[in-house]
């Protein structure tokens, strides 16, 4: 176990650091530490970092409103009675984030009223794409919270109280993280602000690369970012250490609501959801029904496979590499752990571009790692990079969640660190691992900046492809690619959730 | 668990590509030519699947746009200067391809093709030729403008009757970059800052990109704005209530943005991007781009433009130093960035 846990962590090293401290310390440029730093005194870029805070937090609070009852409500009904809402409310986080927004501008832009182009506008359209992390988090967390807690607790208080005293502790861990997680995504997001017109930090990172083309400028500039990340990462630990309890067995199967509420719930929901995918879609469609349809034949089935084959790549080698990580977590003392998590998040927090351009810089050199520079799996390598601290992250957490006793009692019967690692931890956690997998594999098949960078020359994934078009083109052939974005999108989705049978829905 | 990592080498190997030799396949495969392209894909894709027709040599393209969504080519090209991936780098507009000429990604290349093209138009020295132009145009809402009332300047824009009215790209990206520069050095910094003063003071609105500019017209949001022709072209034949006014043609010159080709220094295929280059930098091409919806217009007096804008040697072109205008784009960044408040 130990060399494979040292496997995963060079390749961590390798894949994660090595690309950042090359673009601080192996290129050249104009940017110091010390230049930020007096930056930063000025009103401007204070008022940028106002605007990225802002629009954070204001992103986390509605995935919050949205995410926490929708999870409630899908966690407390039998599975089969939501299995379409899921699956709905799934869909705006597998869109790139350009689809909402262009959806948003498509039905309030003619009005050209001062919130069309705000902050709040901001806030709405990433928290409507970022509130599926929240809930599913939510559900998840909550269907494994023991049915007698909940029951024992509703003998002598208000259900009110029992959620603030049992459910709400309970999954404080789980619920800090997505938090966390949707927190750190909005900071570092600047497709939407830049189309809806919100001044925000990540700009700052932006303009480093694209108007003054200085590398170490741009990764300076991104650190104050990876720094808020850290600290939102020790609030979700503050958070999660004040709310948690005790550890949740595995084996228990969470409160369900009587059959009555639970169809009245299970109808409001989906159609909610419908609601919630229709209202963009429809706009859309609506948008799109106009022009000539230059791009109608233009469907690449090359950039699908990329999306699915880039993306199913991806995640696997996440959860495989992230499984070992999380297994030293679970594992290593508290302050190593710690510092290795907050390590994680600023790594998570650094924006794309400089994640890709420095794997550039690191991997087209002679040797082996120039040669897989020049193949498809240089793309893999971009997702591990940027994917790996978060998938490490998280399948940490499902991982500190088996119960020590049940390690104990394996090693007591002789079985070695390897298999009390597969047979237990992994056994055990693989209903989380495979949620990690998931949704890895979403943000994989979303993305356009880090692919963008890295692609090999005649290759794209579907999101690459379709921004690539969509520069020149009106807005009706704009409408009917997002409208192939967003079916294109729902497919992997939807295979999942057919191939999902009863027991199997509990992974979600 | 000892088979973990072989699990991991597996899965990575088994990457589609992975595992493949591209040195091999470079010795193998000579008639490839690997291509950026910032030049829109819905223009610059037919143009390379002619070439591939007429030479049988393969294209692999790298498609990006202006739009302010990702860092760009140049960037890509800057991170692999050490081990150029590139042979050809096709830029939609100056900047970009005089900034990697300075950090020393390209290579000297004086092709045939370009004897025909006014030398302003050429690097002296042959790191970059240029060909068929964009212009820079004022586009105007038609049913909320009428034609005789649209402005005729750049300059106009900043007038109070078009408060609210106007809508630009983001100056630090772009061709628009490459524009706000060109009116710094036009107009010398005192007058070109009180201009965008004044811009700002008018309620200029600022948006991601050129096709956001064109559809904030076409949607009646602004009934200004500041772009380029193949925007509002792919506008116009599609029916939209959108026109265009060539700016200054009396006083400083119509603000040109001509395509630039250019070899990188060290590519992998320099014979085939030699290829590419003079097919790039041919008539025929311009002719292409003209008849396209870019509706570019030819450097070239003889060739035909397109029948929508008037040919090149029937307007005054703006007047640039293509070298001095890119050197001022950072100093200008700066200087927007404190007047628009960007």
């Amino acid at each position: 176990m130990k060399l494979a846990v040292g496997v995963a962590w060079s390749v961590f090293a390798l894949c994660c650091v090595y690309p950042i401290v090359w673009m601080l310390f192996g290129t050249t440029g104009s940017g110091s530490a010390e230049a930020v730093a007096r930056g930063f005194v000025a009103q401007r870029q204070r008022d940028l970092m106002a605007n990225t805070i802002g629009l954070g937090l204001g992103v986390t609070a509605l995935a919050v409103s949205i995410g926490v009852p929708a999870g409630i409500v899908l966690a407390r009904c039998h599975p089969r009675r939501v299995k379409l809402a899921r699956f709905l409310l799934i869909v705006p986080l597998a869109l790139p984030s350009y689809v909402p927004a262009f959806a948003w501008i498509v039905v309030f832009g003619v009005r050209a009223s001062w919130w069309v182009y705000s902050l709040p506008a901001a806030m709405l359209v990433l928290g409507f794409g970022l509130f599926p992390i929240v809930m599913l988090a939510t559900e998840a967390a909550l269907r494994r919270v023991p049915a007698r807690l909940e029951e024992a607790g509703r003998l002598v208080a208000t259900p009110i109280r029992v959620w603030l005293r049992i459910s709400l502790p309970l999954i404080g861990p789980s619920l800090s993280a997505s938090l966390f997680i949707v927190f750190v995504l909005a900071l570092s997001d600047f497709a939407v602000p830049g189309l809806l017109r919100v001044r925000v930090y990540t700009m700052e990172v932006f303009t480093a690369f694209a108007a003054i083309y200085d590398f170490r400028l741009a990764t300076l500039v991104a650190l104050p970012i990876a720094a808020i990340a850290a600290l939102a990462s020790v609030a979700a630990l503050v958070f999660a250490r004040w709310s948690s309890v005790g550890r949740v067995d595995r084996g228990y199967s969470g409160t369900t609501w009587r059959r009555r509420t639970q169809s009245i719930a299970a109808l409001a929901i989906t159609l909610l959801a419908v609601a919630a995918v229709a209202v963009p879609a429809g706009a859309i469609a609506l948008e799109a029904r106009g022009g000539q349809s230059r791009f109608g034949e233009a469907v690449s089935v090359e950039a699908v496979r990329n999306t699915v084959v880039w993306s199913a790549a991806g995640a696997t080698v996440v959860v495989l590499l992230g499984t070992l990580l999380g297994y030293w977590r679970a594992k290593a003392p508290e302050r190593p752990a710690h510092v290795a998590e907050a390590v994680w998040v600023m790594l998570f927090a650094v924006p794309a571009a400089v994640v890709g351009v420095g794997l550039i810089g690191v991997w087209n050199r002679p040797g082996l790692l120039g040669d897989m520079y020049r193949t498809e799996a240089v793309v893999v390598l971009a997702y591990l990079a940027r994917f790996l601290p978060i998938g490490a992250l998280l399948c940490g957490a499902f991982l500190r969640r088996v119960p020590p006793g049940v390690e104990e009692a394996a090693v007591v019967a002789g079985a070695s660190s390897t298999r009390t690692f597969t047979h237990i931890f992994v056994s055990m956690s693989r209903r989380g691992l495979a949620a990690v997998w998931l949704v890895m594999f979403i943000l994989m098949c979303g993305d356009v900046a880090l692919t963008i960078l890295v692609a090999p020359p005649g290759e794209a994934n579907l999101g690459v492809w379709a921004y690539t078009l969509i520069a020149n083109a009106p807005t009706s052939e704009v409408a009917k690619l997002a409208l192939m974005q967003m079916g294109i999108a729902v497919l992997p989705l939807a295979g999942i959730a057919l191939l999902a049978r009863d027991g199997s829905e509990q992974a979600w | 668990m000892r088979r973990l990592p072989a699990l991991i080498a597996i899965a990575l190997a088994s990457t589609p590509g992975c595992g493949a030799p591209p040195q091999g396949e470079r010795a193998a495969a000579p008639q490839n030519v690997t291509v950026y392209v910032s030049t829109d894909r819905v223009f610059s894709e037919p143009i390379l699947q002619t070439f591939e027709q007429r030479t049988g040599i393969r294209v692999r393209a790298v498609y990006d746009t202006e739009e302010t969504k990702s860092t760009g080519l140049a960037n890509r090209l800057l991170a692999e200067r050490e081990r150029a991936q590139a042979d050809v780098f096709w830029s939609n507009e100056p900047v970009r391809t005089l900034v990697l000429k300075d950090r020393g990604v390209l290579a000297p290349y004086h092709s045939p093709s370009a004897r025909d093209i006014p030398a302003i138009f050429k690097d002296p020295d042959g790191y970059w030729t240029a060909f068929s132009a964009r212009v820079r145009v004022i586009a105007y809402n038609k049913t909320l403008v009428q034609d005789k009332d649209a402005p005729v300047s750049v300059l106009d824009l900043a007038d109070p009757k078009w408060k609210d009215q106007v809508a630009i790209a983001d100056p630090r990206f772009g061709s628009t970059s490459f524009h706000v520069a060109a009116l710094y050095v036009a107009l010398g910094d005192e007058k070109a800052d009180d201009f965008f003063r004044r811009l700002k003071a008018n309620g200029v609105k600022i948006v991601a990109g050129n096709s956001v500019v064109r559809d904030m017209v076409v949607r009646g949001e602004a009934r200004l704005g500041l772009t380029d022709t193949d925007d509002v072209n792919v506008a116009i034949e599609n029916g939209a209530p959108i026109g265009m006014v060539m700016p200054d043609k009396q006083g400083m010159g119509v603000p040109m943005m001509p395509n630039l080709v250019s070899m990188i220094a060290g590519a992998p295929h320099p014979q085939a991007a030699r290829t590419m280059i003079d097919y790039l930098l041919s008539p025929d091409v311009e002719a292409m781009l003209a008849r396209s919806a870019a509706v570019q217009i030819p450097l070239r007096a003889s060739v035909p433009g397109p029948a929508s804008l008037p040919r090149i040697d029937t307007f005054t072109p703006m007047t640039l130093d293509y070298g001095k205008t890119a050197a001022r784009v950072e100093n200008v960044t700066k200087r927007l960035q404190t007047i628009l408040g960007l």
